[in-house]
């Protein structure tokens, strides 16, 4: 047993399952109140994964500006979805609602797709470019004369590495295609630099540990596990988001009047409680809370910042809440640490496991199959306990 | 007869669409074949008939049984793999020697560098245009045919050669095709039907599990196995090609009444094609219509209207929604199956939950519940599509709207996500009953009706106002 492997996997597991709680409350308190699947809440997803990186690393702004920042702009966004899609269909049937919101869903994919045609994701790494005519020599170590082992030609970008000692620069270089890419070194002059995320979000270890991993051809191979910083801050960031949310629902005036509405629309409207205003408020608390997972998801991962990212973990993440039993936010975090689970495990032990069981698929890559998974889990959920795991039996199931 | 009551008829609409399809179609062969509407019209054309007949067959789950389905295009997608790799794998390698000019054989400096062997077997080709025939098979022959032909000096030396299973040979050349099981028409008649019995079965299956659940509940878990249908499709590839997706070419592609597209009689194979799918998208009306005057269709209405109530007057739901799953798959089956010729490149993309959504949005627009509902949003939003489509188009754009030679205006193809998504939007707060909504009367009270009852002070209408 690879212990390292397995606490890797472990730390993403628990950092997509913080993800996916973040987004899976808002689709369980809209889905509490009016009975609605907010299917444009995984681009209110994207949006905050986007506008994040816009700011982060295209503006180079401070964590503690672009977390704020981001989180307002998709209360503003949630509060607009809520007045001007959904608050018009308020006394429609249901189907009616799903069908506006699968519309809103397109309508803002569309409209970021437009606005972004020429990138499929956003650059997040700080990355080197080669400027000038001429092909650049990149070195195996970072002094001059060094022994040359590429050539890059302009304008090629490659993500740097290590920052170097000034006068050189080590960017991420596959050799050979097939093999991993190892650092060269470029002269600083050469390239162009374009910074991404800030070193220590990106790159920091908060600690590490060695296991021996023995094997046939290494007897005394080890194994090491290195706890990377931005999945720490992921995981405090969203238990702190998790925590402050159930206070804010159990504790204060505007959280009991969310859990009077969820319970009984027109009882809470006799007593004085201004529904719609319920209602806006949740969809801006849960689009904040949206936008907090976009920014988590683009610093743990870096990549894939795209028009269509929020489809599949908004998905999931609605699963997540069914789960855990729609409407209940401890439920939400617990189904979205079971799927963030079943997805890692299947992506990092399925193949393991396949070809141990089934000696003859050993050339099948069974990773792909991680999403089906979480919709097959979904799916039995839905089928054979719709009230979800925290849920009551014979509550209102659709 | 007025004409409210001609446009509330699905009947009228179908002469209307059919009359349309015949008069801007292909013109029949003594008419030389051509069309309207040019060639890119008439592909426009066959799209929009077959999409009609995806719209047909959802608005069974959706228009009759009142189920919101996001996982049609599953079925639109199976039906098309079932066709291409129903064509592509049961293809026989053909047995009989074809001859070809030496010079056309590509050997490789490998090759070439191999010892000469003239009983070496046969010599099998692979055909690439405008290259020749790679040789993948009996090397050492061909080397010795070279050889041969350099000392014996012919002008032009031919070689006997085995063509490669599966491959795309010269236009003209034709041999594979005889032993195809499915290219002639009736065999490709019977693969439609497998692709529509398979489908049939697959919508069978998925609704088992479904029977209990209404409502959004349905539609996330539809959407949720059209996911696993459409993850699979992209990993499976020694069945769908995987992310290349399967190539039909003029080999694999059946004749039709007798028309080959392979040996330059594509147009006439093209106006066979068009009047096939006509034929089937008459059929789907017909069977659709048929179902919804049934006693079938009744329970289908019936629990649209009121599960338990249906349940309560004694319907058995779980066997006439089974049968709704039934009929619908078997449709998007059949479509997906024609579909698959039209394309003839089927991709997982065929799958991606918006292809459902595109299907959706025809019976939203068009009214649900109705077939006529169906075939005009599939005629307006497949044929807005494609004129997006053009617009995308720079050089069309300019060449249409006379605008300056350096004029580099369009509208991005992306655009089209954004329309049909604003379309949903507007229409539900709008119109959500679509633009031909299903004839108020025939199972709901008539507003004179109403009005009679109210005077009436009948019991019925009080306790009908209560429950509204």
């Amino acid at each position: 047993m690879d212990w390292g492997y397995f606490l890797k996997t472990l730390c993403n597991a628990l950092s997509e399952g913080s993800v996916y709680a973040l987004i899976a409350v808002g689709y369980t308190m809209v889905y509490g109140i009016i009975k609605l699947i907010n299917f444009a809440h995984g681009e209110v997803y994207m949006i905050g994964a986007m506008t994040s990186v816009w700011l982060f690393v295209g503006h180079q702004l401070p964590l503690v500006v672009v977390v704020p920042l981001c989180m307002l702009i998709c209360a503003a966004l949630g509060l607009f979805l809520d007045t001007v899609a959904y608050k018009p269909l308020r006394g429609s049937t249901r189907l009616a609602a799903l069908i506006t919101a699968i519309g809103m869903s397109l309508i803002l994919q569309g409209i970021v797709q437009l606005i972004t045609p020429n990138f499929h994701a956003l650059p997040v790494d700080t990355t080197a470019t080669v400027l000038g005519q001429d092909k650049v020599e990149a070195l195996a170590e970072p002094r001059a004369g060094a022994e040359v082992v590429a050539k890059l030609r302009p304008d090629q970008t490659r993500p740097i590495t290590e920052a170097g000692d000034g006068a050189f620069v080590g960017v991420s270089w596959r050799l050979k295609p097939g093999t991993d890419p190892v650092t060269v070194w470029l002269p600083r002059e050469a390239v162009r630099i374009e910074r991404g995320l800030p070193e220590v979000l990106d790159r920091s270890v908060v600690g590490e540990v060695e296991f021996s991993a023995p094997s046939e051809d290494d007897p005394a191979g080890v194994s090491v596990f290195r706890l990377p910083f931005k999945d720490v801050l992921t995981w405090i960031t969203a238990l702190a988001m998790m925590g402050g949310l159930h206070l804010l629902v159990q504790r204060t005036k505007i959280g009991k009047a969310m859990r009077a509405c969820a319970l009984d629309q027109t009882t809470a409207a006799l007593m004085g409680v201004n529904v719609n205003r319920v209602i806006a408020f949740t969809f801006m608390v849960g689009s904040a809370m949206a936008a907090v997972a976009g920014i988590l998801y683009s610093i743990k991962v870096g990549g894939g910042i795209y028009f269509r990212m929020g489809y599949y973990p908004g998905v999931i993440a609605f699963a997540a809440a069914v789960l855990g039993g729609i409407g209940h936010l401890k439920g939400a975090l617990l189904g979205a640490m079971l799927l963030g689970f079943a997805s890692s495990f299947w992506q990092g032990y399925a193949n393991w496991g396949f070809h141990s069981l089934v000696p003859s698929s050993t050339t099948k890559d069974f990773s792909p199959y991680s999403f089906a998974f979480c919709f097959l889990v979904m799916i039995v959920v839905i089928v054979f306990r719709p009230y979800g795991l925290l849920g009551r039996a014979g509550a209102d199931r659709a | 007869m007025k004409l409210t009551t001609l446009l509330r008829s699905d009947w009228a609409w179908l002469a209307l669409f059919a009359l349309l399809f015949v008069l801007f179609g292909p013109l029949p062969p003594a008419m030389g074949l051509g069309s309207v509407v040019g060639d890119f019209g008439v592909q426009v054309l066959l799209t929009i008939m077959i999409y009609m007949i995806f719209g047909i067959g959802l608005n069974i789950v959706i228009g009759y049984t009142g189920l919101l389905d996001l996982g049609y295009a599953s079925f639109m997608a199976m039906g098309a793999i079932v066709v291409a790799a129903g064509l592509v794998l049961t293809q026989q390698p053909p047995t009989d020697p074809l001859t070809v000019p030496l010079g056309d054989l590509r050997l490789t400096q490998e090759q070439r560098a191999l010892e000469a062997n003239s009983g070496a077997g046969p010599i099998v080709v692979q055909y690439r245009p405008d290259w020749g025939y790679d040789v993948v098979g009996g090397v050492p022959a061909a080397v010795a045919a070279l050889q041969r032909a350099e000392e014996s000096g012919e002008a032009e030396p031919t070689v006997q050669v085995m063509p490669y299973a599966g491959l795309v040979l010269p236009v003209g050349q034709k041999i594979a095709k005889g032993t195809h099981p499915f290219g002639s028409t009736g065999g490709f008649l019977v693969l439609l039907l497998i692709a529509g019995l398979v489908c049939a079965a697959f919508g069978v299956l998925r609704g088992i599990p479904t029977l209990r659940l209404t409502g959004d509940y349905y539609a996330i878990v539809t959407l949720g196995i059209a996911e696993i249908v459409y993850i699979t499709i992209q990993n499976e590839g020694w069945l769908t090609g995987g992310a290349y997706g399967i190539k039909l070419d003029g080999e694999t592609i059946p004749q039709l009444f007798g028309a080959d597209p392979s040996v330059g009689q594509g147009k006439i194979w093209l106006f066979n094609f068009y009047y096939l799918v006509l034929a089937a998208l008459v059929l789907a009306f017909v069977f659709c219509k048929r179902l919804e005057q049934s006693r079938l269709g009744r329970s289908w209405a019936a629990i649209k209207a009121d599960e338990v109530a249906a349940m309560a007057s004694g319907i058995d739901v779980k066997q006439a929604k089974l049968l709704a799953f039934l009929a619908s798959g078997f449709l998007g089956g059949v479509g997906g199956g024609l579909y698959a010729l039209k394309l003839t490149t089927v991709t997982h993309a065929q799958a991606e939950v918006f292809e459902s959504i595109i299907v959706v949005c025809f019976l939203v627009f068009g009214g649900m519940g109705t077939i006529r509902g169906a075939l005009l949003g599939a005629a307006m939003l497949q044929g807005l599509a494609e004129f997006l489509r053009l617009l995308a188009d720079p050089y069309w754009v300019r060449e249409t709207f006379h605008l300056a030679a350096d004029s580099e205006l369009s509208i991005p193809n992306e655009a089209r996500m954004l329309i049909y998504g604003l379309m949903l939007v507007l229409l539900m707060r709008f119109r959500p009953q679509g633009l031909l909504p299903p004839r108020a009367g025939s199972d709901a009270p008539s507003d004179a009706e109403q009005a009679a009852w109210r005077a009436a002070d009948s019991p019925l209408f009080k306790v009908g106002s209560e429950t509204a």
